[in-house]
């Protein structure tokens, strides 16, 4: 399986990478990382102008290049704003012939994308390749009694070309909270935007929804909740703080971490927090 | 026929904003139509009419791309997509603008997706 870390991971929160590793390592998933990655570019282009995502397509040569390939390979993404992207793009070459062959002209210093890579995300992986029921088997600490509310966000679901479920009334977050043995909740904000990039010019629109969606989770009995986005995270941190609440709000990774047993990578100031709810828990036997 | 706004919009996003019959869908279901100058459909019945005002309004800068438009409308009109065609138009006319990192606070704190995608929405 060929691995896309991209910018956050390595910069803002390598707690997130980290602890998606460590649990490779424990499931025996071969991850190798593709030489020379470019930033994906974070939005995808609405317009019609390809050539904004020479980045993202010349990762993705540089993964087509690899040595080894069987040819229908697969890039795993755990950021789910570079899913989105790197997927994007990859469909778009795919299914549009000239776009595949204006950037394979204009790239005239590397081989041509050939367009035969699939792009997903981590827990398509652990849904498709592991299987939601073997990952169960797997876990050695399950997080019994703990309520985790899943927060889907708009890069996994939307639009729908690129979805990893249904966009309206997704539940592959849910299925995978219930296989590392906590409950999940459920509120009906866990697919509302967090109000993404305006957090940098308008922080005030990010307050209002980021508030709305933590609020809603806190009042349906949640423990805490996870994403799979770095930059939701930290919308969602600044509504925590706003609520003056205290709810811990995790990557997924971490989670799985937590239940295989393995370093959850938890930051100090979370650390604490998460130790509390999991004492709380009569399973976790540490 | 097709006006010179639906023209250019359906050559920068692919859309037919002719499609749209006004239900009000995408308004509905809109997160951000409290800091919004024009709601969603309207935004789209501003350029069937072919008036080019909505060029000059808030809503486009708005839309933060959540899609929630785009997956729910009846017509199948990616109304996301519309909203960055008329910034396009924009940006292609007066040209770039940049961020002032000074006036960011938390630059330190914010994740560098952040600052990237808001940079992009003004130069894209």
């Amino acid at each position: 399986m060929l691995y896309y870390p991209g910018c956050s991971l390595r910069n803002s929160y390598p707690e997130f990478e980290k602890s998606a590793l460590e649990t490779c390592t424990r499931l025996g998933i071969d991850l190798a990382e593709i030489p020379e990655w470019n930033c994906c570019g974070v939005n995808f282009s609405l317009s019609d102008n390809i050539m904004r995502h020479l980045g993202a397509v010349r990762t993705l040569i540089s993964a087509q290049e690899m040595p080894d390939l069987s040819g229908d390979e697969k890039v795993v993404a755990l950021c789910s704003m570079c899913y989105n992207v790197m997927k994007r793009v990859n469909l778009t070459l795919k299914e549009d012939a000239e776009a595949l062959e204006n950037v394979n002209l204009f790239i005239d210093d590397e081989v041509d994308y050939r367009a035969n890579l699939e792009v997903i995300h981590f827990l398509q992986l652990l849904r498709d390749d592991i299987g939601f029921d073997h990952l169960s088997d797997c876990v050695t600490v399950p997080l019994k009694g703990l309520k985790i509310a899943p927060y889907y966000g708009c890069a996994l679901i939307r639009p729908e070309s690129i979805a990893i479920d249904a966009p309206e009334n997704p539940s592959i977050m849910e299925e995978f909270i219930r296989s590392v043995g906590a409950d999940p909740v459920d509120y009906p904000y866990k697919t509302e935007c967090c109000g993404n990039y305006h957090t940098v010019m308008r922080k005030e629109i990010v307050e209002l929804r980021s508030k709305v969606i933590v609020d809603s989770a806190k009042l349906a009995g949640a423990d805490l909740v996870v994403s799979t986005c770095p930059l939701c995270t930290y919308n969602l941190r600044l509504g925590v703080r706003a609520l003056e609440e205290k709810t811990p709000i995790l990557f997924f990774s971490q989670i799985l971490a937590l239940s295989l047993g393995v370093n959850p990578h938890l930051s100090p100031e979370r650390e604490k927090n998460v130790r509390e709810l999991l004492e709380g828990m009569k399973s976790y036997a540490k | 026929m097709v006006n010179e706004m639906e023209r250019r919009i359906g050559e920068i996003s692919g859309v037919n904003v002719d499609a749209c019959y006004l239900c009000g869908k995408c308004s509905a279901g809109c997160l951000f139509t409290e800091q919004m100058d024009l709601l969603p459909h309207q935004v789209i019945m501003y350029i069937q009419r072919g008036d080019d005002s909505v060029l000059n309004k808030e809503t486009p800068w708005i839309c933060a791309s959540c899609f929630t438009c785009s997956v729910r409308c009846p017509r199948g009109i990616d109304v996301a997509a519309v909203m960055e065609g008329l910034r396009e138009i924009q940006i292609r006319k007066r040209g770039y603008q940049k961020l002032d990192l000074k006036k960011i606070e938390n630059l330190e704190d914010l994740p560098q997706i952040a600052v990237t995608a808001a940079a992009q929405k003004l130069t894209w």
